[in-house]
């Protein structure tokens, strides 16, 4: 996994300022790869990349990027593995393809050479890439269907940008700063900036699962879908699953996701998902490492993750470790955090932490448990969304009513008004706003004290033109509740700030994680029993591996604790009041530190006492 | 790295959709705010807007435009944002005349309490008693001018040391030398002419911006530089009062009155001028005069008001007596004889967006530390 960043020119070629450009953003990213950085411009001056390189399969110098093929035709940047490399490979070098090297990037290359568009759905694995076709003179820029690796684009006279991060782009290359009001409202809704959209107006995202195919001097062509993550949750029959099939699915992507030329760890947390990867993954790994962090504050009570983590690392087998920051060294952190950060998100705190300790285990690559909850159902979003609306469907008008209601507590009661409980009824009615209201951090409506209103009217007008999550359930318009909510999960939360926060907080440390659970072939498999009747559930996980520590069957869902909250409100234990300060607080603390003038500029009156 | 919210909430005359002076000020000081990254979130309850809003605002801010609808919806907006808002840190004061309803604030929310004073509304005790006898509970100052807090301090206990001074700012950026537009000079038919300028509000209640002043020297300026011309750029109700003096002078075909020029069209009006003349005798600051100044035009301003702080004490321009026409006349023939270069003078960055800006922060850096000291003492 590593950094990749570019130029295209969109008309005439690249200048020597381009180049500069995409030096400083590859410098930006340079956290992102430290093993390495290179540079390759096409001879017509219509294309240039940028790499920094984690090596972690062919670490050596054959498999350094911006790697071209043996024909010349082809010129790849990647950022992310491709797992089933060594098969595509087999079956590739079958039909007279040559490889020079031992990486799953020339497989890549090959892959789209002999198969085009197609190969993206062969290939299994984690992804984002820019490719150079020189005979064509085309550039294709693509992302896995999950969206689990980023690549952002931005468009400027005649250039086009596309770097791993958003922020490098904002900070390095020449796009105006202007807010995405979309983003801004998007943000306090949901607590991160949800695609299509970026932080920033002129940045965004190539869509998951889609494709870019463009060359110079036509309009930029619109991204091409190759890829439905949502439309799984209601193909094929829909049929139930043997625990022993799912057992050999989940190990069959555990494998895969253990390919790798160095060490790979696990991330170990007291819930389900993260030990039946590690129990796994400990009969391929010789000398498995798990980590585990926790919190100082949270010794001896019941939120402390570690002691249920060291039981069951013990029973796996595993080498564990527990590491314990305390409230100094957070605070410590923070500046890094902050500077890191890519685009505003409440979350991934956590994953920065534990990135961190994997790092000086001396660990790249390590296994991480997300994605689980979301094959599961184990978000009370799944318990709770299904009951609502079937009470809404037995009652008629009861949205109706619970719109009034709403509107009445308007006036007379303005804190009720602002509460979730409050929207409880009025939207009951509609899976898409019961998910809005238990994922939101505050409601669209609820932001006039948050927001200027003209960020507000255009934000909310830009998420509904958009109608990125209506599209999500498009395929699903007959699927269960239960596939409908996975379906938002997976494309949403899951997308949008989990695997988001996974890569630049794993990146901000040069740590690849790997998500088994979010795997194409994972989803493909499960996707139909979980739109099925009997859809899996939490206790299908737990009977897959040998032994579990009985202690965690039991275990209610906690999340990944983490007592930042209130580190950063002064509260006393977690509060929903918590989360909102935390999230009024994020878009500040990450802004940029202010660039000193290049003189300091005298007051014009000497400072006097306030 | 604070990692606690600082709000605020600011009552100001008007600022964004509004335009003058004060106006101005309230947008650079709004900007900055959001600039300095101190303040999470900032409501703001402006008194006006008078023209339609229809950019963005910097985003930590919330600007409540319905209580730009009255007296009474202010009340109202103001009350039920207090009402909702959870933590108010600092409450703004942007404008004398509102102090009674930010006391009000800052005591729902148990708020620090500033007031910020611009000119001539503050020199003396208001008309309104309550605000005059509130004044004793502001926890901090904030001064365009030293001149302005003195006077302040003059009739209230305030000490002036105790004021933060906070010069208005001019967009170095945005004001740039920029040689004559010629369209512009035939529209006032100014070419070949030798021109004097003044930029401000002719208003009937403030006829202390120094225009019957350069009025009344001009038939004698006119002997000296028969090639003179005198353009007012501004409107209000003073503007029949000045015409029908001008008349009676006979020097209607040496005055120009342009109206008010737009906020975009001010650059062009002030590169028509080789000499931007203000002898005013209430400005608080003269923010025109750094704009002028700026744009390379030199400039004269008054030595008994704030302009003589703008001016940097006459490091930036030419400072005179209001009340001496006959030094007034000659500082006016000297410029235009002397026909300087046009340039921007040094020391003038004292006054750009970024130096402004650091003392924003300043400012408010002694806010939070005092809301601390306010805490931990609690």
């Amino acid at each position: 996994m590593c950094g990749i960043a570019g130029a295209f020119a969109l008309h005439g070629m690249l200048e020597p300022h381009h180049q500069q450009v995409v030096q400083r953003i590859n410098q930006w990213q340079a956290h992102r790869g430290p093993d390495g950085e290179r540079f390759w411009g096409s001879s017509d001056r219509k294309v240039m990349f940028g790499h920094r390189r984690l090596a972690i399969i062919d670490t050596g110098a054959s498999g350094a990027q911006p790697m071209t093929d043996t024909t010349g035709r082809w010129t790849v940047n990647l950022n992310g593995e491709i797992y089933n490399y060594r098969e595509l490979k087999a079956e590739l070098e079958e039909a007279g393809r040559v490889f020079a090297t031992k990486s799953d990037t020339e497989v890549l290359i090959n892959a789209i050479a002999q198969w085009g568009e197609h190969a993206l759905t062969r290939m299994r694995g984690m992804f984002a890439f820019a490719l150079w076709d020189n005979q064509e003179k085309e550039l294709w820029l693509a992302r896995d269907p999950y969206g689990i690796k980023p690549l952002y684009l931005a468009e400027t006279g005649n250039a086009l940008w596309f770097a791993s991060q958003a922020r490098a782009l904002a900070e390095c290359a020449p796009v105006s700063a202007r807010r995405d009001p979309a983003a801004l409202v998007g943000f306090y809704v949901w607590g991160s900036v949800p695609e299509p959209f970026s932080w920033w107006a002129d940045i965004r995202p190539v869509p998951a699962g889609h494709v870019l195919r463009t060359i110079s001097e036509v309009k930029l062509s619109k991204p091409k879908q190759y890829y439905s993550v949502s439309a799984q949750f209601a193909a094929g029959p829909k049929k139930p699953m043997s625990r022993s099939m799912l057992r050999e699915t989940l190990a069959d992507s555990v494998r895969n996701h253990l390919v790798a030329d160095t060490d790979v760890g696990v991330f170990l947390s007291s819930g389900v998902d993260s030990n039946v990867l590690a129990s796994l993954a400990r009969p391929e790994v010789k000398g498995l490492k798990t980590i585990t962090l926790a919190f100082r504050e949270y010794e001896g009570t019941h939120n402390d993750e570690a002691p249920l983590a060291e039981v069951a690392a013990k029973k796996i087998g595993s080498d564990h470790r527990t590491v314990r920051i305390d409230k100094q060294e957070f605070e410590d952190l923070l500046p890094d955090f902050f500077r890191k950060m890519d685009q505003p998100t409440i979350d991934g705190l956590n994953t920065y932490l534990i990135s961190q300790v994997a790092k000086r285990e001396g660990l790249k690559v390590v296994l991480s448990g997300l994605g689980g909850d979301e094959l599961f159902g184990s978000y009370p979003s799944f318990q709770q969304i299904p009951p609502l609306m079937n009470i809404a469907k037995a009652v008629p008008g009861l949205v109706t009513f619970g719109r009034v209601l709403r509107a009445v507590s308007r006036e007379i009661s303005p804190q009720f008004y602002y509460s979730k409980l409050a929207s409880v009824l009025a939207c009951s009615g509609n899976v898409l706003d019961a998910y809005m209201l238990r994922r939101c951090v505050y409601q669209p409506d609820g932001l006039d004290l948050i927001l200027d209103e003209r960020w507000l009217e255009e934000g909310n007008a830009r998420l509904r033109e958009a109608g990125y999550q209506e599209e999500i359930l498009r395929p699903l318009q007959h699927a269960s509740w239960r596939a409908q909510i996975s379906a938002l999960e997976s494309c949403t939360y899951l997308r949008n700030q989990l695997l988001r926060d996974a890569d630049w907080a794993g990146m901000a440390h040069g740590v690849e994680i790997r998500v088994p659970y979010v795997d194409r072939v994972v989803l493909e498999t499960l996707g139909p029993t979980i739109a099925s009747s009997h859809p899996l559930q939490k206790t299908d996980l737990l009977a897959v591996p040998d032994a579990l520590p009985s202690e965690l069957q039991g275990r209610k869902k906690t999340g990944f604790l983490s007592p930042a909250y209130e580190w950063a409100t002064g509260e006393t234990h977690a509060t929903r009041q918590g989360l909102k300060t935390w999230t009024n607080l994020v878009p500040r603390l990450m802004r940029a530190p202010r660039r000193p003038a290049a003189k300091p500029a005298k007051p014009a009156y000497p400072r006097s006492a306030a | 790295m604070k990692l606690v919210e600082f709000n605020a909430l600011m009552l100001l005359s008007d600022g964004f959709g509004g335009f003058g002076g004060i106006s101005q000020f309230n947008r650079d000081f709004l900007s900055a705010v959001d600039k300095s990254g101190l303040v999470t979130r900032t409501l703001v309850f402006p008194r006006l807007i008078r023209e339609r809003l229809d950019h963005d605002l910097p985003e930590s801010l919330v600007y409540f435009r319905r209580s730009a609808s009255g007296k009474s919806e202010y009340f109202w907006q103001l009350m039920r944002g207090l009402h909702l808002s959870a933590n108010i840190h600092l409450i703004i004061c942007g404008h004398i005349h509102l102090l009674p309803l930010a006391v009000l604030a800052a005591k729902i929310k148990r708020a620090r309490l500033a007031l910020i004073i611009h000119g001539i509304e503050a020199w003396q005790p208001t008309q309104y008693r309550l605000a005059n006898n509130l004044v004793s509970r502001i926890d901090s100052l904030v001064s365009v001018s030293k001149l302005s807090a003195e006077r302040f301090g003059g009739w209230s206990d305030i000490e002036t040391e105790q004021a933060f001074i906070l010069g208005n700012c001019v967009d170095l950026k945005r004001f740039v030398p920029t040689p004559p537009d010629k369209t512009l000079a035939a529209r006032y038919d100014l070419e070949g002419h030798r021109v004097i300028m003044t930029l401000g509000r002719l208003a009937n209640r403030e006829r202390y911006k120094g225009f019957d002043e350069v009025i009344d020297v001009l038939p004698a300026l006119v002997k000296d530089v028969p090639s003179v011309k005198y353009l007012i750029a501004g409107d209000g109700d003073d503007r029949r009062r000045l015409q029908a003096k001008v008349q009676k002078l006979g020097m209607q075909e040496y005055v120009v009155f342009a109206g008010k020029p737009s906020e975009e069209e001010k650059v062009a009006h002030y590169s028509l001028a080789d000499a931007y003349v203000m002898p005013s005798s209430g400005e608080g600051f003269g923010i025109v005069l750094l704009e002028a100044a700026a744009c390379g035009v030199p400039v004269i301003g008054s030595a008994i008001d704030g302009s003589k702080e703008a001016l940097l004490g006459g490091a930036l321009g030419r400072l005179v007596d209001p009340k001496d026409l006959d030094g007034l006349r000659h500082a006016i023939r000297d410029l235009l004889e002397a026909r300087p270069a046009r340039y921007r003078p040094s020391g003038i960055e004292n006054f750009g967006v970024p130096a402004f800006d650091d003392r924003v922060r300043i400012w408010l850096e002694s806010q939070m530390d005092a809301q601390d000291k306010k805490m931990l003492a609690a």
